[in-house]
């Protein structure tokens, strides 16, 4: 099957907490001119469809949950990509009040790609040498992420639920 | 006199009579005793197992089978009796007697029109019981297979229903506005309408028919009135008002027949040119009991009902009355090409106009009452094709239908009981809160829309059946694709749920749960044999019907068709259906006995917003907030739920205004209706 | 030849082998597709084969799933739409074959409503639409070839002297916007389309992943087969002028896709029950004679 996950890998795109610049680029790498589907990348807009995660900018407290459960709900084998210096330090943005810093700092990483952004050539082979490392990866290894560094906030209350009517309404007129 | 007696020397008709009045005995009987609670459920399954067992030995007793067909049984006795007393005073006097428990009612609520409808009605039968010839022998009952299927379904259904009733009642009693009626009152008219309907169906002379008739128009009219109030109050009256519109027509067409030396009972129905006024009369009383447009507002408000008596009256058994006498009418008339085109023409109306509103409701009750008007106006559709193929169709919907429907009417009464709603909106986590309910009411709804279900089956070959009527036939493809669509998001509605490790058991008391498994059971088992069904009984009573050689446009093709159903190849794919059904639920179930594991289940996709993980939800350590994994935070962290509406087009459709439009034009049809019986006439 | 003979001879022989063939035809349709595509924007586009190696691999992943109902519906939906197939190959009645087609994009709808995500949902919704759109303008179709046989079953189509296209080309026209819903192509991709990850992020099969996906797609590819195999039906006296037209039929639902943009859900359900059906109904009265 492995040789099957080198051939079809789909990417799923994760704006963490980017400048756009990254995303855009990225993005890019679909048009004519880079043509990723050549390789059989799709780029789906869903962790439970993807292989490969690429996600570009760093990550933040409001938003490292939302990086784990998207990495959570993709299957199994599945690769990383870190696109650009903020993905992969927090680049520009790490001293922020806010930026935890990286995102190994929330899922497991297996491919850093540099540059600020990175050129679109550095970006497919970023997505190439996932795919390598997608092959050696079987559905077994599943890699559970650990409890997060920062805890959340997380809601005081439960939000009211709509209360049941007691007796059948008069709905007719 | 001794002619009398021994005329009642047979089996039969002891248990004809006891069917139509032990119930009404046993109502009465449940309405004096109503205090002691025990003795009235005893009561209530005595009274069903009586309308059941007699309901089976009454189809049984009356089929005789000589020369391989199944015979009719009537009751004949002689016009006049000892003394020179005529017989037929006793059945008009029962006819008086309703209509003046009609005047009555009218009277009571001070509704002019209803007093005004009831008189004329009154002036009609008084005058068909005095002008013309009175005939020398009377057949009051007759039982042939339409009647028999009638029977059959009213006791079967009726009886689950009435199980189903004791607990519904009880609790519906506790929750119940002011001013309601006593329990007593309602199983009163709930047990006494079975004998009324048994009647109805069986009944041959005009008066005893037109007595039954009215009499299950008042049951209906006291039921919908059960729990008092402003809006039940104003539903009732319209449907006795409408139905006593339809009494009015159904009673001139009786008088006319009876003028023109007809005759006074269903054999005068000939099919000769001046029965064919008298025949649209019926018909077009007929549209008013099964509420077919632009009579349907009625069925609509009588949804006020207590469940029960929307399941038994207003969808399995009184309204089929409507239908019952248009499929006795249609055969004998296949000659007036134009009537009957007509007659097709505003039931495939009824049928696709019901259909589309039905999508606009998110009201479980009234898309269930909608779908109901959709498939009457089906069947009236088939009975105007005037094809063996159409009636035998039709004839499957009246059976097959009032089970389905019932079973449907009954998950949505226990729903609402439950929810304290009946929007299908509100009817969310089915799976896990009610799973009984919600398998029950799954296989009602795949029953209406799978292939080798009954419902499905009937509409496939209405469909192949109208292929020579053009102008049926838009009206029959969209009505089923809008069929299909209100069921899907009813359906999917039913399904939605969250992931539960444990396997939720539902809370539901005995008799309910035996009547709608019983109801169920009988989904499933005359599915599994539909095609049996259809062939061995339908298909050889449409044949009897049509193959009379004095009955001209006979569709022989059609018959061709019917008998290349007997043959393997055509059962074949129905297996192959049920064969696929079963090998995916049973495959599915492997899977998820080896796959399901916590580990494997992540929640729905909310953009990552999800708010906890299946891990936490299932951890009552981890999640004392007791969120659920389809959470989700909004801004500012904020945890919302996320809610599910499916597409009514408030914006687009106005149910009022369509519902007018849709009545104008079935308006119109009756007018054409009735200028093509004028032309009929006159050519002939 | 004798075991082609033998094969088409033997009805059971003829299942098995359209149970194997058609999905191998549709995902080499879907390859075709992408090709064709990626030509037309002036890309190299992918292998011809990506569709079957996107299905062995959505097969080799983890069984990721929301709730346990959800895959009882996947396997109703793939089961339902090979009967229709094989009661297709069998040459059975056509309304029989249509309605189990129903019933399988049925289960769909039901198992992408089941699971309580909103995008999913919005697809399901518009997945029912679709169903509401095409399907009068299929009975209609089915009406019209018993107009022309007097029979309902699929086998009499085979025994006709002369191509239904001569006599439906109305038909052939509205049965190609049918075929463009089906295939999720533009303007009417509103349920779950391959472009329209943004909007409802894949719709309908949002919630399925790896193996469970993998149903579906093959499920759709059975779809894409019979389709396609209507299409060659309505030429069915030569096999090369059927297959002739029907990737015409198909080429062309192709450029609409590529020069239409996505419209809403509303118009598509106008749409189709004004012009195809119109242009359907316009050829069935041509038919009745």
């Amino acid at each position: 099957m492995s040789k099957f996950t080198g051939k079809s890998p789909w990417v799923v795109h994760f704006n963490c907490n980017s400048c756009n610049g990254c995303d855009i680029e990225f993005l890019a790498c679909l048009t004519p001119l880079y043509d990723a589907e050549r390789f059989g990348v799709l780029h789906v807009g869903n962790p439970k469809h993807a292989d490969i995660l690429v996600v570009t900018g760093s990550v933040n407290k409001k938003n490292m949950h939302v990086l784990k459960n998207v990495y959570d709900q993709i299957p199994s084998p599945k690769a990383v990509v870190a696109m650009g210096v903020c993905a992969a330090t927090g680049g520009l943005f790490a001293d922020c009040y806010n930026v935890v810093g990286g995102i190994d700092k929330v899922i497991p990483v297996d491919v850093h790609v540099p540059g600020c952004p990175p050129k679109p050539e550095a970006m497919l082979d970023g997505i190439v040498k996932a795919v390598e490392i997608l092959k050696k990866k079987t559905k077994e290894t599943e890699t559970v992420t650990e409890e997060l560094p920062v805890v959340i906030v997380k809601p005081k209350e439960l939000p009211a639920e709509p209360a049941a009517p007691a007796t059948a309404k008069e709905s007719e007129k | 006199m001794e002619k009398v007696i021994s005329s009642l020397f047979g089996m039969t008709h002891w248990v004809l009579l006891a069917m139509v009045i032990a119930p009404i005995l046993l109502g009465c009987l449940t309405f004096l005793l109503q205090k002691r609670e025990k003795l009235r459920t005893v009561l209530i399954w005595i009274s069903a197992a009586i309308v059941l067992a007699g309901g089976i030995l009454l189809v049984w007793l009356s089929t005789g089978s000589e020369e391989g067909l199944v015979q009719t049984w009537q009751w004949d006795v002689p016009a006049t009796i000892g003394h020179g007393f005529r017989l037929d005073l006793l059945s008009f006097g029962l006819e008086a007697f309703v209509l003046l428990a009609l005047l009555y009612v009218g009277f009571k609520i001070e509704n002019g029109w209803i007093v005004f409808l009831g008189l004329i009605q009154t002036g009609f039968a008084v005058a068909a019981h005095f002008v013309g010839e009175h005939q020398d022998s009377l057949v009051l009952f007759r039982i042939d297979n339409l009647t028999r299927i009638l029977i059959l379904v009213t006791a079967v259904v009726g009886s689950a229903i009435l199980i189903f009733s004791i607990n519904y009642m009880k609790e519906h009693a506790k929750h119940a506005p002011e001013g309601a009626g006593s329990l007593g009152r309602f199983y009163f008219f709930f047990i006494s309408f079975l004998g009324f309907m048994i009647g109805l169906v069986s009944a041959n002379n005009f008066s005893l028919f037109s007595t039954f008739w009215e009499a299950t128009t008042l049951c209906s009219y006291a039921l919908i009135g059960q729990d008092g109030g402003e809006a039940r109050r104003v539903n009732a009256t319209r449907a006795l008002l409408i139905n006593s519109f339809g009494g009015v027509l159904m009673l001139a067409g009786i008088f006319l027949l009876k003028v023109n030396g007809c005759g006074e009972d269903f054999q005068s129905l000939t099919g000769a040119a001046v029965t064919v006024l008298p025949a649209m009369l019926l018909c077009m009383a007929a549209f008013t009991k099964s509420a077919l447009f632009p009579f349907q507002s009625w069925l609509l408000g009588a949804m006020v009902a207590p469940t029960p008596v929307s399941a038994l009256l207003h969808a399995a058994t009184m309204v089929k009355a409507g239908v019952y006498l248009v499929m006795r009418i249609s055969p004998h008339y296949s000659d007036y090409t134009l009537f009957m085109m007509m007659i097709a023409f505003t039931g495939a109306l009824s049928f696709a106009g019901a259909a589309f509103l039905a999508c606009t409701q998110s009201n479980a009750k009234k898309v269930l009452a909608y779908s109901t008007i959709s498939n009457l106006g089906l069947v009236v559709a088939c009975a105007g094709i005037e094809s063996p193929l159409a009636y035998a169709a039709g004839l499957s919907i009246i059976t097959f239908h009032a089970v389905s429907k019932g079973l449907l009417f009954l998950c949505v009464g226990r729903i609402e009981q439950k929810l304290g709603s009946r929007d299908i909106e509100k009817m969310d986590g089915m799976p896990y809160k009610m799973p009984f309910t919600t398998m029950v009411a799954m296989v009602g709804m795949m029953s209406m829309l799978l292939p080798p279900f009954g419902m499905l089956l009937s509409k496939w070959l209405a469909i192949e059946a109208t292929i020579h009527s053009p102008f049926l036939l838009v009206f029959l493809a969209t009505g089923s694709a809008f069929t299909v669509y209100f069921w899907a998001k009813w359906m999917g509605h039913m399904q939605i749920q969250g992931y539960h490790p444990d396997k939720p058991v539902e809370e539901i008391s005995k008799s309910m749960k035996f009547s709608l498994g019983y109801l169920a059971i009988l989904v499933i088992v005359t599915g599994l044999f539909t095609m049996m069904i259809f062939r061995n009984v339908f298909t050889t009573m449409a044949a009897e019907t049509f193959l009379d050689p004095s009955q001209p446009g006979t569709d022989m093709d059609m018959l061709n068709k019917i008998n290349a159903l007997n043959n393997e190849q055509a059962m074949f794919p129905a297996y192959l259906v049920l064969g696929c059904l079963a090998l995916g639920l049973i495959l599915s179930a492997i899977f998820i006995a080896i796959l399901v594991k916590n580990r494997n289940i992540r929640p729905p996709y909310l953009c990552g917003e999800n708010a906890i993980t299946i891990e936490e939800e299932l951890n009552p350590e981890k999640n004392k907030l007791g969120l659920r994994s389809y959470d989700f935070y909004s801004v500012g962290g904020k945890v919302e739920h996320a809610v599910f509406s499916s597409y009514y087009f408030k914006n687009y459709i106005n149910e009022n205004r369509v519902s007018k439009y849709l009545n104008w034009l079935s308006w119109l049809s009756m007018i054409v209706l009735i200028g093509c019986v004028v032309a009929a006439i006159t050519i002939k | 030849m004798t075991y082609i003979n033998m094969i088409i001879e033997s009805p059971l022989l003829r299942c098995i082998a359209v149970l194997i063939l058609a999905p191998t035809l549709g995902t080499l349709l879907s390859g075709f597709d992408r090709k064709f595509t990626a030509r037309l924007q002036g890309r190299v586009g992918p292998s011809f084969w990506q569709p079957v190696y996107d299905i062995l691999k959505l097969f080799g992943k983890q069984q990721i799933l929301v709730h346990r109902t959800q895959l009882a519906y996947a396997f109703l939906h793939l089961f339902f739409m090979m009967l229709t197939v094989v009661l297709l190959v069998l040459g059975q009645d056509l309304l029989m074959i249509l309605f189990c087609q129903a019933f399988s994009a049925l289960c769909l709808v039901i198992a992408a409503m089941s699971v309580r995500s909103p995008y999913s949902w919005i697809g399901s919704q518009r997945k029912i639409l679709q169903m509401l759109a095409y399907e009068p303008t299929l009975i209609l179709l089915i009406l019209a070839v018993y107009l022309q046989n007097n029979s309902f079953l699929g086998a009499k189509v085979l025994e006709r002297g002369t191509p239904l296209i001569y006599s439906m080309p109305l038909m052939f026209i509205s049965l190609l916007f049918v075929i463009a819903i089906e295939f999720e192509k533009s303007p009417f991709d509103v349920a779950s389309s391959h472009h329209a990850h943004q909007e409802i992020v894949k719709g309908t099969t949002l919630e399925f992943s790896g193996p469970f996906l993998g149903l579906i797609e093959v499920a759709h590819a059975y779809e894409m087969a019979m389709f396609f195999g209507l299409m060659v039906a309505f030429w069915h006296t030569s096999l090369i002028m059927g297959i002739v037209l029907a990737l015409v039929g198909f080429i062309l639902v192709l450029i609409m896709d590529n020069i239409c943009a996505r419209l809403t859900s509303w118009w598509m359900v106008r749409f189709m029950w004004t012009i195809p059906l119109t242009l359907s109904l316009a050829n069935l009265i041509w038919l009745w004679r």
